[in-house]
């Protein structure tokens, strides 16, 4: 318990109070210059996580987001609602559009691995796409059980009981850890960053020198279809006195 | 729609793909990934610099630093990291924990004792404060952002925030001693509110006329006299009295003195039944023998007319900010009320006459803005800011008044009723270009600044 590692996957999404309108040739929604933040749900997830953290049940709280540059804004409001560190997986913008749960669930599946987490927490869905995949399968990829639309969370021992959301009402399941869990809307009530928080990781940030390590091994997920080849590179942002390091590694999806 | 499309993309790239290209994308990649290293070592040495806001082309940052000798030519509206976060945690602080709260407290006068605490635990009495006394540590900028803010929802809450922060804390943080630094702002950041107390009945504008005497008796200073016009007074614990030491010298006597609320001699009089900012506390207060130790100056004596002045000249882009921020929240209201509402068979909003009205005052808004900001980036730089921030109270306290009336015009008879909130926000706005030196005062500054310039 103390030494468990949450990894918690956040995604940045149109806000939702944004009016969203649609791109002139129809091939989505605009998104050049509009307001992004956190999905609701991933707050909510990352809330959960820092107050497993707060009860001393979960070690360290990593906050990982795949996308663009800006997905760092995302992981930085992460860092400030309490996350110890966050990676970035960097998906150039050209190829973010084709950035799918299906790969998301690779590299979280990866870094799950890599990281030793022993609890992945994601949202239950994103509001942009509302796919409702993420979670399910990066739970099967790691072959790990999952509790989805977990709208009650308690850590005891080496089992989690997760209280699901379902149609039929309230279902309450255990499993065993490691495990994946999504987070439904009545988990918690999402903290904002406090003042001193966001300074924190401010100070941290001017101070934190760079180290680079040596790229680590690449990431091989089950082929389940084909997708071209996306570059990746992980970044990690510090928080506290850490220092920062960028680790520039060059991964590949089977094609 | 987009993911038909994806998936056919992609099964294209598969078959065109050769060993050749791909040991060449990787090639590129590596090349990328020191570009990568580069270019975040950059950034992250920069961050003092203000990055842009919104990224409207897929290139880095570092490009759009854009500089000469170290100057940015950024919009003004384009805030670093740190003032971004603040700015969208106090939205989302208003929105969800003072919001639920605006109407109760305009209709009993009384703010609610969970917005007060929650003020305290965000941060945000003590924005600018340094951190070894409790405080946020963050630049002023991001107080006014937090400000304005704040008055989207409800002006009385930004003007409490307003008054810590630029007032009291800043009064306080800038002349004080260490001593009073360490007893005074670790209180004022943790759970007590400060009050300024500079007017009286017979003197508003003329501040400088004020009769409160504060004689000197060995070691004591006894203060008599009595204040009105005081804001915060029901909910502070720390006062800042400006009281003449020597009425012989004239506005040269006045001097500071911080007196705390439990005093002997000191009244807080009854509250005043406002037209607006009703959630704000309005007091006067009485002065009746009152022993203040002469280690509770502020700064020097006979200094206090100068402290005010230069206090004033930020606080006066405070409440830029705050009226700013009251017309922008009442502005937002309405619009989509306008696109809502149908008569004639069309929403009201598709109608000449109204496009024109809310175009006329989106511009006035958006310059109001400008000048805010700008008047806070020049005092944040230290260039000489007081033209420009009596300009910003002004205007934007003129363009409050004019955008809320208006507010409640297009909302029609709804806007009348306090059902609905634009009558809160017009009765609010009212007391912008009365406080804090009212808009003939700030001409007045202009005009005379004006004419040291030509």
């Amino acid at each position: 318990m103390a030494e468990l590692r949450a990894l918690v996957g956040v995604k940045r999404v149109i806000d939702y109070a944004v009016k969203i309108r649609v791109k002139p040739d129809k091939t989505g929604v605009v998104t050049d210059g509009v307001k992004h933040s956190m999905n609701p749900f991933c707050e909510i997830a990352v809330e959960e996580a820092v107050r497993l953290k707060e009860k001393k049940l979960v070690k360290e709280v990593i906050a990982v987001s795949c996308g663009p540059k800006q997905c760092q804004e995302t992981l930085r409001t992460a860092l400030a609602m309490g996350a110890d560190r966050g990676i970035h997986v960097e998906v150039p913008e050209s190829e973010a559009e084709r950035l799918g749960p299906l790969q998301v669930s690779r590299v979280l599946t990866a870094l799950a691995q890599k990281e030793k987490a022993g609890l992945v927490l994601l949202g239950k869905q994103a509001i942009d796409d509302d796919c409702n995949q993420t979670g399910q399968m990066t739970a099967a990829m790691l072959d790990w059980p999952q509790g989805t639309f977990a709208s009650k969370l308690t850590l005891e021992g080496d089992k989690v009981t997760v209280e699901r959301e379902i149609d039929g009402g309230l279902e309450t399941i255990r499993l065993k850890l490691p495990a994946v869990v999504t987070a439904d809307l009545r988990l918690n009530e999402p903290r904002y960053a406090t003042l001193p928080n966001i300074m924190d990781y401010e100070a941290a940030r001017a101070l934190g020198g760079h180290e680079s390590q040596p790229p680590s091994s690449p990431v091989c997920g089950p082929p389940a279809f084909a997708c071209s080849s996306l570059p990746l590179y992980l970044q990690l942002v510090p928080i506290g006195t850490r220092t920062c390091f960028l680790s520039s590694s060059n991964h590949d999806f089977p094609s | 729609m987009p993911r038909l499309l994806a998936r056919s993309r992609r099964q294209k790239s598969t078959g065109r793909e050769t060993e050749m290209e791909l040991a060449a994308a990787q090639l590129l990649r590596f090349g990328r990934g020191a570009l990568q290293l580069r270019r975040n070592f950059l950034t992250c040495l920069s961050s003092w610099k203000t990055p842009p806001r919104f990224l409207k082309s897929s290139q880095s940052e570092a490009l759009y630093n854009v500089s000469d000798n170290g100057v940015t030519f950024a919009p003004l509206q384009t805030f670093t990291e740190e003032e971004m976060m603040i700015k969208n945690m106090v939205k989302k602080f208003a929105e969800k924990q003072v919001a639920p709260f605006v109407a109760a407290m305009d209709e009993n006068s009384q703010m609610d004792k969970s917005i007060i605490e929650g003020l305290f635990q965000q941060g945000l009495m003590g924005i600018a404060t340094e951190t070894k006394y409790g405080g946020t540590g963050a630049s002023f900028f991001s107080s006014i952002l937090a400000i304005e803010e704040l008055a989207k929802v409800d002006a009385s809450v930004s003007i409490m925030c307003d008054i810590q922060n630029t007032l009291i804390n800043k009064l306080i943080g800038r002349f004080g001693t260490e001593e009073q630094k360490a007893t005074y702002l670790t209180k004022l950041t943790k759970d007590t509110i400060g009050s300024f107390c500079l007017s009286e009945a017979q003197a508003g504008s003329d501040a400088f006329a004020l009769k409160t005497k504060a004689e000197k008796k060995g070691d004591y200073y006894i203060i008599n006299g009595s204040k009105m016009w005081i804001s915060n007074a029901e909910y502070a614990g720390v006062f800042l009295v400006m009281a003449n030491a020597d009425l012989n010298m004239g506005y040269r006597g006045i001097t500071c003195f911080l007196i705390d609320r439990d005093t002997e001699g000191f009244q807080i009089g009854k509250k005043e039944n406002k037209l607006g900012l009703r959630a704000s506390s309005t007091n006067t207060l009485m002065f009746d023998n009152v022993k203040v130790p002469e280690t509770n100056i502020l700064g020097r004596l006979g200094s206090g007319y100068k402290y005010a002045i230069e206090m004033l000249n930020e606080g006066r882009i405070g409440i830029a900010a705050q009226m700013l921020g009251l017309a922008q929240g009442c502005f937002d209201y309405t619009i989509p009320y306008l696109k809502e509402r149908i008569q004639f068979g069309e929403r009201i909003f598709s109608f000449q006459g109204i496009q024109h009205q809310v175009a006329q005052a989106a511009t006035q808004l958006e310059a109001a803005r400008l000048l805010t900001y700008n008047a806070a980036r020049l005092s944040q730089t230290g260039k000489s800011f007081i033209k420009e921030a009596s300009m910003a109270k002004y205007f934007a306290s003129e363009v409050a008044g004019l955008t809320t009336s208006k507010c409640i015009e297009w909302m029609g008879g709804v806007g009348y009723t306090k059902d609905f909130p634009v009558e809160k926000y017009f009765r609010d706005a009212k007391i912008g270009v009365i406080y804090e030196g009212s808009s003939n005062i700030q001409l007045n500054t202009i005009a005379k600044l004006l004419g040291q310039e030509y």
